[in-house]
């Protein structure tokens, strides 16, 4: 492993005060597949165009969040619909929260609540690539990420222009989801993966290096070319051209200071990242916001690299077929409250949510009808989604749900419109969208701004 | 036969257990006493012998919640075997000690219920019925050979028991809503739950065959998680009904609940002191997530 980054003394509480950056050793030659982002000399990049937005954070709840028990309650259904939470106040007027998120609530004046969110389809894998690409899969596969639209767009820079945080490809069990990164225009377009665990140790799971580079010899760009060219050596010729890519890329990264720095969370307050809770979303992000505030432009922080949330593999996705009360009470109800009302006020704090649209949302919500073991399954015709900064008017709610939260009733917004909204703030207009050959058919959501 | 069908030999326990308690004192300047430091996220403390070891769940990594044990004596931390690729939570003793129950994700996305005989470590799986139900929060019931928990099955989420082999399943609740978090009372008269049945989550007591449920709390808001205290007298729970997650404590009847915690924190997951004179609960009262006891008398 190699581990980049400061090592400071234990603090008092027992939060290890040190952070670093690790390039895991995986198989020989599978982390090269072409999983790296698309930001270091890009050649076909169409530059910054300018927007409200520098940036956006993309807190993705995989495997879907159920609307009834979190943002859209619907303390008079019936009660195999309502569920057993009760429904609190929010600083909106005619908007209730779940009584899971009561910091939430009282922030629900930071930010604006879509409650009328649909999706196109019911199988994660699919929703997710839809949900983040705004598209169904064409013969060719499926359109770019939102996130690789903004890599190609803004090109290269030290920093990646996409980042995507998790412990690996985000997917179920039976696999990646597609629309993950570049889709149609290829893997140079993918995002640049992190993971950092809850001790805010940030790793790099898809780069295949080298060991031996300790922080020390880390400002040795002698011992880094030494080691990447050690690599090198041990792979076949087929892959070298995505290696020599890889390598640019990876030095310019490992040895840039401004980097380092970004992923360096044990520079931060013990106050900080004791408020975003030692968990792995929790510290991921507070790795986002400083990626944010290190200029990447498309940063999405992922929940869960898994949508399964019981499956002995699983790392607690939204996927609660089975126990969603218990588990909602238990883990995630909890955890979503502290972690996103942490980084609207840190993002708020530090004057940056002016210039950076945060989107909180998953593929889908779930069945408002409790099922036969007493949870709730996919539901993707409606759901919601938060959205803050970069313009967003704080306190609108936009759209409504049927008195069961089956469908809206009014302003249904797709996937498209998702996308198209975010790109729109990050300045990708419809002409710039058109010249890509994305998202031509999208309009913003209007009532935001 | 177990040998907890006789009183006196419930009772002896009962005694050395007051006799040995190690964490019912206060920190300095009346705080409550932090037990663990390193703040990763923690679920369902059990106090699991007359020394005051603490069993609890925490995340060992993002992908694996396992149960981890904390000695009284010294203060360290372990792992509790077995070192398995699967999720372990809600772990629950006999009074004994000699029987280990908890519940453990499955290859499908279950959640089945781990019995073991803890000085041989002979285990016997209950799994429910449907491919996505689960089996969660055990409880051993005292004088009997019965493990009383919250099974979310084709009946919907009810109270349910099976024997110590896993077998003889017999539902509890047949009610409406989620009923869940069990818990016996040390003399095995009756169980106290949480259910929805009435709205949203509430305290209930019943008798230990099901029978003549009563509803211990009412106020908006989620009250759950019972804990009987060692005497039988009172109940520790968590409620949100004063802004936020806090344990309170009243008298087994529902009267007179006090918040013992009072912190603007999560506090949650309460389980009494052998002694009856503290509660331990997770607690993120310092930032970060910890086990922490409270005095509450």
């Amino acid at each position: 492993m190699l581990s980049v980054g400061s090592f400071a003394q234990q603090s008092c509480g027992g939060l290890a005060r040190r952070s670093f950056l690790r390039a895991g050793l995986l198989a020989p030659g599978l982390a090269l597949a072409g999983r790296s982002a698309g930001w270091l000399g890009d050649q076909s990049a169409l530059g910054a165009p300018a927007g409200p937005a520098k940036s956006v954070l993309v807190f993705w709840l995989g495997g879907g969040p159920s609307h009834l028990d979190l943002c859209d309650p619907k303390p008079k259904a019936p009660a195999e619909y309502r569920g057993p939470f009760s429904s609190i106040a929010t600083r909106t007027p005619g908007l209730i929260f779940s009584e899971l998120l009561p910091e939430l609530a009282q922030r629900s004046d930071r930010f604006a609540v879509v409650r009328s969110n649909v999706n196109f389809d019911g199988d994660h894998l699919i929703a997710e690539s839809i949900g983040l690409t705004g598209a169904v899969a064409g013969s060719a596969g499926y359109q770019p990420n939102f996130g690789s639209i903004v890599a190609r767009q803004r090109g290269g820079g030290t920093m990646p222009a996409f980042v995507s945080l998790a412990r690996g490809p985000i997917g179920d069990g039976r696999g990646p989801m597609l629309g993950y990164g570049g889709g149609i225009w290829g893997q140079a377009y993918d995002p640049f993966m992190l993971s950092c665990t809850e001790r805010g140790e940030v790793e790099i799971p898809d780069l295949k290096l080298f060991e031996g580079l300790t922080p020390s010899r880390l400002a040795d760009r002698r011992a880094v070319l030494a080691g990447l060219d050690g690599a090198r050596r041990d792979l076949d010729s087929r892959r070298l051209g995505q290696w020599d890519r890889l390598h640019e890329r990876a030095h310019a990264l490992l040895t840039s200071r401004e980097a380092r720095q970004a992923f360096d969370l044990s520079r931060e307050p013990e106050a900080v990242r004791r408020a975003y809770g030692q968990t792995s979303v929790g510290q991921s992000c507070l790795l986002g916001r400083r990626l944010v505030e290190a200029g990447v432009p498309y940063v999405q922080v992922n929940w869960s690299q898994f949508v399964e949330v019981l499956y002995p593999f699983s790392d607690y996705g939204w996927d609660t077929h089975a126990d969603n009360f218990g588990l909602l009470a238990d883990w995630h109800g909890p955890l979503l409250d502290q972690v996103f009302s942490t980084l609207l006020d840190d993002l708020e704090q530090r004057g940056l949510l002016k210039t950076t649209l945060v989107v909180c949302l998953g593929e889908f919500g779930r069945t408002p009808r409790i099922n036969s073991i007493g949870s709730r399954d996919h539901w993707h015709p409606c759901y919601f989604s938060i959205w803050a900064g970069a313009g967003v008017q704080p306190g609108r709610v936009i759209g409504e749900s049927d008195p069961r939260g089956e469908y809206p009733v009014s302003r249904p917004v797709t996937p498209a419109m998702v996308g198209t909204t975010i790109l729109d703030r990050l300045g990708v207009t419809t002409e710039l969208r058109a010249e890509l050959g994305v998202l031509r058919e999208g309009r913003v959501i209007d009532e935001l701004f | 036969m177990s040998c907890f069908s006789h009183g006196i030999g419930r009772a002896l326990v009962g005694l050395l257990l007051v006799s040995t308690s190690p964490w019912s004192t206060r920190a300095e300047g009346g705080e409550p006493r932090r037990l663990t430091r390193d703040g990763t996220l923690k679920l369902a403390p059990v106090v699991m012998n007359s020394a005051g070891d603490v069993v609890f769940a925490k995340h060992e990594n993002p992908n694996l919640v396992a149960l981890f044990r904390l000695q009284a004596g010294t203060g360290e931390v372990e792992r509790l075997p077995p070192t398995v690729a699967a999720h372990q939570f809600d772990p629950a003793y006999s009074a004994d000690g000699m029987w280990h129950c908890y519940a453990m994700s499955s290859g499908s996305p279950q959640l089945v219920l781990v019995i073991q005989k803890v000085v041989t470590g002979e285990t016997v799986e209950f799994r429910p019925r449907e491919a996505r139900a689960t089996a969660r929060k055990p409880s051993f019931l005292p004088g009997t050979d019965r493990i009383v928990f919250g099974i979310s099955d084709v009946q919907g989420h009810q109270i349910a028991s099976v024997n110590r082999r896993g077998e003889d399943l017999q539902y509890l609740t047949r009610a409406a809503g989620t009923n869940c978090w069990p818990a016996c009372s040390p003399d095995g008269s009756r169980i106290a739950f949480g259910s929805s049945r009435d709205g949203n989550f509430e305290i209930y007591v019943m008798e230990a065959d099901g029978s003549n449920v009563r509803r211990l709390t009412e106020l908006p808001g989620r009250d759950m998680r019972p804990a009987w205290s060692p005497d039988g007298r009172r109940l520790a729970f968590v409620s949100v009904r004063e802004g936020n997650s806090e344990v309170f404590v009243m008298q087994a009847d529902g009267s007179n609940p006090r918040n013992i915690t009072q912190h603007p924190g999560r506090d949650d997951y309460p389980a009494w002191m052998p002694d009856g004179r503290g509660v331990i609960a997770v607690s993120t009262r310092d930032g970060e997530c910890d086990l922490f006891v409270y005095d509450v008398d």
